[in-house]
């Protein structure tokens, strides 16, 4: 009869012997419970959606949220606008608006990215990490302001999920 | 039935633990073009400022070192000492540690699938020196653990009707053209085709995740023999840098799979010998 690896390690686990074994499957078990519930729960949505988006505040949290496994989730895209995008209609012409989609975190194009001349600018860049899941969307602003070559990243409050 | 030798668990342990270090440094620096240029050179003309992160996870110098102190890890492959293997150990799941958290790393899946893998090493390492089935059966199932957690957050970020019905990852494939095959693929195909293909490679790459969340349930020559060449099949709709992420895995794969096969080899030969005594 098949045993599964995890039956015959929990069968013969003990806890003066393996501690940290032990230890190791709680932790395991622990991230699987969020992980599941994470289809069905939008403060855990809303959480991780955060923590894609470099505002999960504090930063002790944000932390420990990233050792969540979370391998190219959700429906991400990057907007990168000259302009705020309330002011878009009113300047169409003097704010191309780029619209990327992104696996992983939204903002890993402006990061990862070796040529970050091109995120050099007179004016402020504006961009805006989107996200979609299962129906709902967030949004959080960030704005880049250059000064010399050093970049400064202001990212704001990641808004209220809204039904799609 | 009898134990194998001393020895010969031993020499068990340590190639194990070799197949792990191995494939970790081969995922760490598959990049290693790409990274070194970036946190060597990026990092220091156009340095990002954002507060949210505290000053030592900003440090270029945090992120340089971090990412060249796994050098430290070549030593096992030249010693058989516990103490080289601990030290492996820990070097690989502290880097990782550190590019998890630093602002201009934090945004790549490698360092979480590495620190987890190097969690892993941790523990074998620091008990390299039991003989107890115990320990190997605790390995084997750890190992599948970390690969279900991996895919278990890759499959549930991707239960939407957009990746689904393959419009995600389409659109992905259509904006990042990246490898060989995927520019064979947009030359040769027109884009309608290109996304029908794709409702067909996103269902068939989320049930696969979905089947690979419940790896510590299924047999583990059946993970490893569907799992490790889907892993690999990867590459052919993102481009070779998805090994970074993957190859970990597939060496922590390779090494329970290394620790079983020997296992059956053992009792085998220990059975033959009481068979056929000399």
């Amino acid at each position: 009869m098949f045993i599964s690896p995890l039956v015959q390690s929990l069968r013969v686990l003990r806890w003066r012997k393996d501690p940290v074994v032990c230890v190791a499957y709680a932790v395991f078990l622990a991230i699987f419970i969020f992980l599941a519930c994470l289809p069905f729960s939008v403060a855990a949505q809303t959480m991780q959606v955060r923590k894609f988006h470099f505002a999960l505040h504090p930063f002790g949290s944000w932390a420990v949220g990233q050792f969540i496994p979370s391998m190219y989730n959700f429906h991400n895209r990057l907007v990168v606008s000259y302009a705020p995008l309330h002011e878009l209609d009113a300047a169409q012409e003097q704010a191309p608006r780029r619209i990327t989609t992104v696996n992983h975190y939204s903002f890993h194009p402006i990061y990862f990215d070796r040529d970050r001349q091109r995120l050099i600018s007179d004016q402020p860049l504006h961009l805006y990490a989107l996200t979609n899941y299962r129906g709902r969307e967030w949004m959080t602003p960030c704005v880049l302001i250059s000064q010399g070559n050093v970049i400064h990243m202001q990212i704001g409050a990641t808004d209220e999920p809204a039904q799609r | 039935m009898s134990l194998p030798s001393a020895d010969a668990f031993a020499e068990r342990v340590v190639v194990a633990a070799r197949i792990v270090v191995a494939m970790w440094l081969v995922g760490w620096t598959c990049k290693c073009v790409v990274l070194l240029e970036y946190f060597f050179k990026t990092l220091v003309s156009h340095p990002m400022v954002h507060e949210f992160f505290p000053a030592v996870f900003r440090s270029a110098l945090v992120a340089q070192a971090a990412y060249v102190l796994p050098v430290l890890a070549l030593p096992v492959f030249f010693s058989r000492r516990q103490a080289w293997f601990c030290v492996a150990a820990v070097v690989m799941a502290v880097s990782s540690a550190l590019l998890l958290m630093h602002q201009d790393s934090a945004s790549d899946a490698t360092f979480e699938t590495s620190f987890w893998v190097g969690a892993w090493l941790v523990w074998f390492s620091f008990s390299m020196r039991r003989r107890d089935q115990e320990f190997l059966t605790h390995a084997r199932s750890l190992a599948l653990c970390v690969v279900a957690i991996q895919f278990c957050g890759a499959f549930v970020g991707k239960c939407t009707p957009e990746y689904w019905s393959g419009q995600v990852l389409a659109d992905m494939f259509m904006e990042q053209k990246q490898g060989l095959f995927a520019s064979w693929i947009g030359s040769h195909f027109d884009q309608a085709t290109i996304r029908i293909s794709f409702q067909w490679i996103s269902k068939f790459l989320i049930v696969g995740e979905g089947v690979f969340a419940l790896a510590p349930l299924l047999p583990y020559r059946l993970v490893c023999c569907v799992g490790i060449p889907f892993m690999l099949s990867f590459a052919l709709f993102r481009s070779w840098m998805i090994y970074s992420v993957l190859m970990c895995l597939i060496g922590l794969l390779i090494a329970g799979w290394w620790l079983m096969a020997k296992a059956v080899a053992d009792i085998s030969s220990a059975s033959s010998s009481r068979k056929y005594p000399m």
